[in-house]
């Protein structure tokens, strides 16, 4: 994953730094107000870029904590739409978006469900055309996302958030954490990983 | 990604390999994310939705009717959108045989009405995308041995009676995109919105 990119959060100007209130209206909320159609502009700007940027590596986060697909896309979709609005007040767009869509998935209008998986009962079904997996990992993407979704709770989230490039400062924030205790679970996480996915990684080769 | 020096309390990284090995894995996986659910699709379709559709052009005047009889069909794809979502979380964790033929549906669905609402979609290709629409509720129906219609009043009776049974929506659609591309006089691609 690229790191060099500046992310969006940082790029605004007034980010309050992480663990601060992502939906409190910022201090340059009274500058929209004074100098609006310049801020709207900035903001639109920056909700697009934003959207192209992070839009599937936030549905590839919510598949990394358990959701399908198509309940990824879903989430992630409402969640932006339920940015959109409040855009320019918004400290920390992209933490609020990844805390947002999570909870679009676990608690909002999206469930996991126990997906059917096309089986051999109709002989003429193309079940590429079904799309229950629309995408068709490898193995070896399949076995990553298998153990990373494996994990317990804590840290598939912390270790599904650094794949999206926040650093464990931000994750700490983002879920009311320490940097220490997002670094340890981190650590755990990654033994797991490591007993997992490496033989089993050669093993495909 | 995973360079945050994020291993253990010294800062040490304890895992390149492993890192290594998810970052190929992970940046794989976004690569086939943002090809099958397009940022750029998505954004033109929030757009449309939160913005509403573009005025025409002053001097594409005639085509006014074509932008009302497009926002239906976008509202007929919505609906039938819908459907399949209630149905689909109506059924809940224990889906019924074909369900999984039915949310399918909902990807090509959302392309279509995306392709339509951005006016990018050529008569044969919104004729594609909707084959593919009508491919998966058909193969849910024939998991069901024809009986999808009774398996989604079962589900969703009072949608059904709202909405018509699914069986009967996909023709209409299907009617629907053909008369917008009849009356838009063109056969290749509908006027660009802007």
């Amino acid at each position: 994953v690229t790191r060099g990119a500046r992310s969006p959060d940082r790029a605004r100007q007034h980010d309050a730094g992480p663990g601060g209130d992502h939906n409190a209206p910022p201090e340059h909320a009274a500058s929209a107000s004074t100098d609006a159609a310049s801020d709207r502009t900035v903001a639109n700007v920056d909700f697009r870029t934003v959207f192209l940027t992070e839009y599937g590596k936030l549905v590839r986060y919510l598949i990394t904590q358990g959701a399908s697909p198509h309940e990824a896309d879903d989430a992630v979709q409402a969640a932006f739409e339920q940015a959109l609005p409040q855009w320019p007040v918004l400290t920390h767009p992209r933490a609020w978006l990844y805390r947002v869509a999570m909870r679009m998935f676990l608690n909002g209008e999206v469930r996991l469900r126990q997906r059917e998986t096309p089986t051999d009962d109709v002989d003429s079904v193309d079940a590429a055309t079904a799309e229950d997996d629309p995408l068709a990992y490898t193995v070896r993407q399949h076995l990553v996302m298998e153990a990373i979704q494996a994990l317990p709770y804590n840290q598939r989230q912390v270790m599904g958030l650094l794949i999206a490039e926040f650093s464990p400062a931000e994750i700490a924030g983002l879920l009311g954490s320490t940097d220490k205790a997002v670094r340890q679970t981190l650590y755990r996480a990654r033994i797991t990983l490591n007993e997992h996915v490496k033989p089993a990684w050669k093993e495909t080769s | 990604m995973i360079g945050h020096n994020a291993g253990r309390d010294d800062g040490h990284d304890d895992f390149p390999e492993l890192d290594a090995l998810i970052e190929e894995a992970m940046n794989g996986i976004l690569t086939k994310v943002e090809t099958v659910f397009d940022p750029h699709e998505r954004f033109a379709d929030l757009v449309r939705r939160t913005v509403g559709p573009a005025q025409p052009p002053a001097d594409r005047t005639d085509r006014l009717t074509d932008s009302a009889a497009l926002t239906a069909v976008c509202d007929q794809i919505d609906s039938l959108a819908h459907f399949i979502v209630e149905a689909t979380r109506a059924a809940g964790a224990d889906p019924f045989p074909g369900s999984a033929f039915l949310e399918a549906a909902r990807q090509p669905l959302r392309r279509l009405r995306a392709e339509l609402a951005g006016r990018t979609a050529t008569r044969e290709q919104a004729e594609q995308i909707l084959g593919q629409v009508e491919q998966n509720v058909t193969h849910a129906d024939t998991i069901l041995g024809g009986g999808l219609d009774d398996r989604l009043n079962q589900l969703i009776p009072g949608r059904v009676r709202s909405s018509g049974p699914i069986s009967t929506q996909l023709p209409a659609l299907k009617t629907a995109i053909a008369r917008l591309y009849d009356d838009a006089h063109d056969t290749s691609v509908l006027a660009p919105s802007r």
